[in-house]
């Protein structure tokens, strides 16, 4: 097992900045998901640590030791790309041995890891099938148990399941971490689902503009988002307009101190999760548009009188809802109100 | 729409019988010519199956020379084909990994002998003589110029074979493994080209069984060399081999066809049918 860190990386295409002072650090068997919009440099972070991509800045460490000069075929990193990568000419069992060849095992052993890695990947019967015998999700499960079966330092998987159906992307999924937890192999897996990294990962890392926003787990960027961009971007957040005067945000008539405010005098956006928002006499006045029932839950469209924005209000799938049309009042769980400009 | 799709079918054979005819007749012509004895004022249609023979061509074949100029053109034809395979295929994967917006500025410049003449080649070919002759001697010496004029189809041919494949994602995922670039080439990328390289190759073969202007220049004895100077002695032979060497390479071309046709939904070594289980491919 082996602890991976990117130490302020820097790396530019032309003059656009990809990876801007960019750091990371994951333990050992760790997985680490980096979630973030398309071109926020989630993929060439990933690329830069199989060596793909050579920073113009920053170091890359592998288990303590410095791997930024190191071509890439000389890393030990196992990676699983988003289009199949199967080499075409070869069966699974020689797709799977490739990596085992190049590190000059013995045949005996190469047989041993094979067998291994098709049994991690349940795909035993499958081992003389060509890349077109096998679906999207069985060529990506041997593109996994390729990249295993050379016991690599780290795991890299580059949006694997975004070429796949919902269904097996989510079995696939639910796989990928039992078999990261099974071989204790430390993973960095790159997605822009937000279920996706959410339910896979030991630690989340948001990205925009090349940064890292926020590394924490997925329980903790869900529920605390560190800035306005990862609330925006992992679940649904409502909007609303509002005031700060003297430290106190006002919306119409409802009134709160935030902790995590510390905005001057001015307008302000509250940002603020449907679960934290609830009924309450105090709150602002608005009117009940419609009413959707989820099953565990159900989601309350309200118009807000002071403001054009749809508040969203979530309760309990047992609770009795407000009828459309009825006027109700909402108000936050102040705790966990953000506010942005 | 049944009957409009049964015209339009019907419109393409006619197309394509019109063409056959417009190529088969001189073809037909130049055999009657070239394997009937028959006087050329007599060759009509009442004649057509009449003292049909190989003696034109087994003559030919009785010429020491003409083994000589065969092989010679057949180690041209290899010669060229491994020049080929060893410099553009390294060199076209390059391009497109590397610099892909350079691609268009290589396929115009691949496209030049095609658009320069044989002769402007000689000319060039001419003034470097006095200084090359060490190399201009050696009858193998036409290989890199072969490899030249073939260029244009042999790149193109590697360059659509590399389109055809993933080959960023192929590189990748055989150097993440712990392949170099040699592996990389030889056991992923060229077995994945396959297709592209037997076209590549046969397209070389047809090139250099038909190239004639710089081999005479050099004074090379190669087979359409032999073929020019056999034909003002025995005109009949030299036409018979002429037929010869468009059949064979028309063979180069069906082979193509067969040897690129795509691999069918069974696997070949275990002939195991496709899988039905789980999921069903995408």
């Amino acid at each position: 097992m082996t602890s991976l860190s990117l130490e302020r990386i820097t790396k530019t295409f032309g003059s656009t900045i990809a990876l801007d002072d960019f750091s990371l650090a994951i333990e050992s068997g760790e997985l680490v998901s980096l979630l973030g919009p398309s071109g926020c440099g989630k993929t060439t972070a990933l690329r830069v640590v199989a060596g793909f991509e050579v920073p113009a800045r920053g170091s890359v460490f592998v288990g303590g030791a410095d791997v930024s000069r190191t071509p890439a075929h000389r890393r030990n990193m196992g990676m699983v790309f988003q289009s199949y990568s199967l080499f075409p000419n070869m069966n699974v069992a020689q797709n799977i041995e490739f990596g085992l060849r190049t590190r000059r095992l013995s045949p005996v052993e190469r047989k041993k890891r094979i067998e291994e890695a098709l049994e991690l990947v349940q795909l035993q019967k499958q081992a003389k099938r060509y890349s077109h015998q096998l679906s999207g999700g069985q060529q990506q499960r041997v593109a996994l148990a390729r990249a295993l079966a050379i016991r690599p330092d780290v795991l890299l998987l580059d949006e694997p399941l975004s070429a796949l159906d919902a269904k097996v992307r989510s079995t696939l999924r639910d796989e990928i971490r039992r078999i990261q937890k099974e071989s204790g192999t430390t993973a960095v897996f790159v997605t822009h689902d937000q279920d996706e990294a959410l339910s896979i990962s030991d630690r989340v890392g948001v990205m925009s503009e090349g940064r890292l926003e926020q590394l924490a787990p997925p329980e903790v960027v869900y529920s605390s988002p560190s800035s306005a961009f990862v609330a925006r971007f992992v679940g649904t957040i409502n909007e609303v307009d509002g005031v700060v005067e003297n430290g106190t945000i006002r919306v119409g008539p409802y009134q709160f101190r935030s902790p995590r405010s510390g905005r001057a005098d001015g307008p302000v956006k509250i940002l603020v999760r449907p679960e934290h928002t609830r009924f309450d006499e105090t709150g602002i006045p608005a009117m009940v548009r419609q009413t959707v029932f989820m099953g565990a839950s159900k989601l309350v469209d309200v118009q807000a009188e002071v403001s054009a924005r749809v508040i969203r209000v979530q309760l309990p799938g047992h609770v009795t809802s407000p009828e459309p049309g009825s006027r109700v009042n909402v108000s936050f769980d102040e705790t966990k109100a953000l506010t942005d400009q | 729409m049944t009957s409009m799709g049964g015209q339009r079918r019907l419109g393409r054979r006619l197309i394509l019988l019109i063409g056959a005819i417009y190529f088969a007749f001189p073809f037909v012509a130049m055999a009657r010519f070239a394997f009937q004895n028959v006087q050329v004022f007599d060759l009509g249609r009442s004649t057509l199956f009449e003292n049909w023979s190989l003696t034109s061509v087994t003559s030919a074949f009785g010429e020491d020379y003409f083994w000589d100029a065969l092989r010679l053109s057949i180690q041209l034809a290899l010669g060229t084909a491994l020049l080929t395979l060893f410099v553009l295929v390294p060199t076209a994967v390059w391009v497109h990994l590397r610099i892909p917006r350079a691609r268009a500025v290589v396929e115009f410049l691949t496209v030049l002998p095609y658009v320069i003449p044989a002769i402007a080649l000689v000319a060039g070919i001419v003034v470097i003589k006095p200084h090359a002759r060490w190399f201009l001697n050696s009858d193998l010496s036409l290989i890199p110029f072969y490899a030249v004029l073939a260029l244009p189809f042999t790149y193109r041919s590697i360059d659509a074979g590399l389109r055809a494949i993933d080959l960023r994602t192929l590189t990748e995922a055989s150097r993440s493994l712990g392949a170099g670039w040699n592996v990389t080439l030889r056991r992923v990328l060229i077995p994945s080209l396959k297709s592209a390289l037997i076209s590549s190759t046969f397209l070389t073969v047809a090139v250099v069984l038909g190239e004639y202007t710089i081999a005479d220049v050099l004074l090379k004895r190669t087979l359409p060399a032999f073929m020019a100077e056999y034909r003002q002695s025995d005109p009949r032979g030299g036409y018979a081999l002429a037929v010869l060497s468009l059949l064979a390479t028309t063979l180069l071309f069906a082979g193509i066809g067969v040897a690129t046709r795509p691999r069918g939904g069974r696997n070949p070594r275990t002939d195991e049918p496709s899988p039905s289980t789980e999921e069903t491919p995408s």
